[in-house]
């Protein structure tokens, strides 16, 4: 019987771990390029951050003050720390860095799905009036988001280790 | 009592859109001079379409500008630009389709309707300051967006589906968020 798996322990770990640096990463990477992209628009580097924090304010989080910008960041980065661990722990982490960026495309494109025809139309309605004005962009951000996930895996490695040189219990 | 012949009611068919008038009432909720809408000139749905957001977006260009240069107040501020921006963007939009399509957006003729519908939304605030200007400016912007969201949703049943319509459907849930923040603001807050 496997009571006590060292390396069940550590691969948790470095699941939820890595996953959530990963998950972070990727999340201040779309980020920026959503910042970067509405300032370039001319629709203000903080309209991205306050669409996010209308989770919290509804529509007035186009108004309210500066502390729309911090909900807004700390709702974005606990979500994609979230879809970090959870991608960490759908994903091998013997993959390499190629099946890594295959892998987290593809998350990103499942995230974009369950986004925008679930979460935001009920969570964010002012976000999601958005992502229909800006479609394919809006899908490009997920995209920048799941290829950022790739090196989930390196993390994951580093942080756990790998399972050979393991001692099987 | 004498019939009016079929060519006099034909006639008068003829000479009713021509006569076609979309009324706006101003922020004391009376009428002002009624606007001739586009459409009494017969054009098809699109081009009535693009130039109603054309012409609104404008309208709503020039209220946030205004706003920016009176209002002190930071939330009204706020609104005001985050108009501007979201109205420009929507303008280039349409711009850059009416191009594609070869839809022209000159609607705004000198002492034409269009021009005397965005002078009516401007007319009385340019006198206004302070908590006076910040509250009618606020209800322009919230009367203006509630009519341009009904007179869209009614062109969106005329309009074929294709990228006009796209347009119409997405801009028309942010004309809703722009409204439901200015009816916020028109609510009157506890001092703190």
């Amino acid at each position: 019987m496997h009571e006590h798996d060292p390396y069940v322990g550590s691969k948790l770990i470095a699941t939820f771990v890595g996953g959530t640096f990963s998950g972070l990463l990727a999340g201040l990477v779309m980020l920026a390029v959503a910042v970067m992209s509405a300032a370039a628009a001319g629709l203000g580097s903080s309209l991205p951050l306050r669409l996010i924090a209308s989770v919290r304010y509804g529509p007035d989080a186009l108004v309210v003050g500066q502390e729309a910008l911090m909900v807004g960041m700390l709702v974005h980065l606990l979500v994609s720390a979230i879809l970090g661990v959870l991608f960490a722990a759908l994903t091998s982490r013997q993959a390499t860095i190629g099946m890594a960026l295959l892998f987290g495309l593809a998350w990103a494109a499942v995230v974009w799905m369950v986004m925008t025809w679930v979460v935001l139309p009920i969570s964010a309605p002012p976000l999601y009036a958005w992502t229909q004005m800006v479609p394919v962009w809006w899908f490009v951000l997920h995209l920048v988001f799941g290829a950022a996930l790739l090196l989930t895996p390196v993390l994951e490695r580093a942080i756990g280790g790998t399972p050979t040189g393991v001692a099987p219990a | 009592m004498a019939l009016p012949s079929p060519a006099l009611l034909l006639a008068l068919l003829q000479v009713q859109p021509a006569m076609a008038v979309d009324p706006v009432p101003d922020p004391a909720g009376e009428t002002t001079a009624p606007v001739m809408d586009a459409q009494a000139h017969r054009l098809p749905p699109r081009e009535v379409a693009l130039r109603t957001l054309h012409k609104d977006n404008q309208t709503q260009m020039a209220l946030a500008n205004l706003a920016l240069q009176r209002s002190e107040q930071p939330m009204v501020r706020r609104y005001a630009r985050r108009l501007l921006r979201d109205h420009r963007f929507a303008d280039r939009r349409t711009a850059a389709l009416a191009d594609r399509l070869d839809v022209s957006l000159e609607v705004l003729p000198e002492g034409g309707p269009e021009l005397i519908h965005m002078q009516s939304m401007l007319v009385g605030l340019q006198d206004l300051e302070g908590e006076a200007f910040d509250e009618a400016f606020v209800q322009r912007v919230v009367q203006s967006h509630h009519q341009q969201i009904l007179r869209l949703a009614r062109l969106r049943n005329e309009l074929e589906d294709g990228a006009v319509r796209q347009l119409v459907n997405a801009w028309l849930p942010i004309l809703d968020i722009h409204l439901q923040i200015g009816r916020t603001l028109l609510v009157p807050r506890p001092i703190s």
